[in-house]
């Protein structure tokens, strides 16, 4: 019986220090909570300020986000100003005269060197093959290059076509 | 409370236009039966004074032909860096090209006007054959060409 009485005191002892060493990692701040009662914010109001106040917060930020996405993307607002300042500050004011008589356009013979204008001579020339050729007569004629073709680079950053996005192509 | 909210509603509505800045647009071109070869075609836009702006996409991959799409020549000076990553095969007669890109929103119904020069091998130049204004109205509308180019019309 004593040394029940023992082990009790022993056990006792160890849960009440056990029980101390809680309560300094983990304090109460309130009052404790007697059976049957749920924990309630004191102001409701002040809950939903709180919350409103950081969905306030994360919408500036993707406002913010935005806005240096949009400052980032600069060729895109050139178009509010005006074209002389689009094609450069010291670069002429060109224009496209739509009154232009067609005529004016004249009648071409496209330069294929080696071979003669003449269409009728037997050797013709497929239409969409002659862009695929690897010549070089551009090289020959006054050094001046081919450009790059879809696909192989990015779209020019003209103000006009999104940076970064690539065209799609479709022939019938 | 009210105040809170009255800034939120700000904010979201002055974030939001910030996604729409470029507009998936498709600029569809049907050829006459011209009988001739391939044609080259010049996409470009100008601007309310008609002062070239930027092109859109060539078709035609010789610079030494691009002399023959004159109007845009004259306004670039055959500068190929211009259409550097925008240019495919010349367009055989009776065939149509369509091509999307992502053009920025500020090209609509701001006084813009895309141009179209077409030229075919041994026949005349037709420099600006098509000329549309940019607008959202016109979307889907088709506009007849004057030489090579049975109809254009761009979609939004």
């Amino acid at each position: 019986m004593a040394k029940a009485d023992a082990k009790l005191k022993r056990i006792s002892g160890r849960r009440q220090q056990a029980i101390s060493e809680a309560r300094h990692f983990f304090p109460t701040t309130g009052p404790a909570l007697t059976p049957g009662q749920s924990i309630q914010p004191e102001n409701p109001k002040e809950f939903i300020m709180k919350h409103l106040r950081i969905l306030l917060l994360a919408t500036v930020a993707t406002g913010g986000v935005f806005a240096a996405f949009a400052s980032g993307a600069g060729p895109l607002a050139r178009l509010s100003n005006s074209a002389a300042g689009v094609t450069g500050a010291n670069a002429p004011l060109v224009l496209v005269d739509d009154d232009e008589d067609e005529d004016e356009g004249g009648y071409f013979h496209w330069k294929k060197s080696g071979h003669g204008h003449d269409r009728h001579d037997g050797e013709h020339h497929g239409d969409d093959d002659d862009d695929d050729d690897d010549d070089d007569d551009g090289q020959r004629q006054g050094g001046r290059n081919n450009p790059d073709q879809f696909g192989t680079t990015m779209p020019p950053k003209n103000g006009l076509i999104l940076e970064g996005s690539a065209p799609k192509v479709q022939v019938n | 409370m009210k105040s809170l909210l009255a800034i939120l509603s700000i904010t979201t509505a002055l974030t939001l236009p910030g996604l729409a800045m470029a507009r998936e647009v498709t600029l569809t071109t049907n050829l006459k039966n011209y009988g001739g070869d391939g044609a080259y075609l010049a996409y470009y836009v100008t601007d309310a004074n008609g002062a070239y702006v930027g092109s859109l996409w060539l078709a035609g991959g010789k610079a030494r032909y691009y002399e023959h799409l004159s109007g845009w020549y004259r306004a670039t000076g055959g500068d190929t860096g211009e259409i550097s990553g925008i240019t495919g095969a010349s367009v055989g007669s009776g065939r149509s090209l369509s091509v999307t890109l992502d053009l920025a929103d500020t090209l609509f119904d701001a006084g813009y006007e895309l141009h179209i020069d077409a030229a075919v091998e041994d026949m005349r130049d037709s420099p600006s054959e098509v000329v549309v204004p940019l607008t959202v109205n016109g979307s889907g509308k088709a506009v007849q060409g004057s030489r090579y180019i049975a109809d254009f019309n761009y979609k939004l």
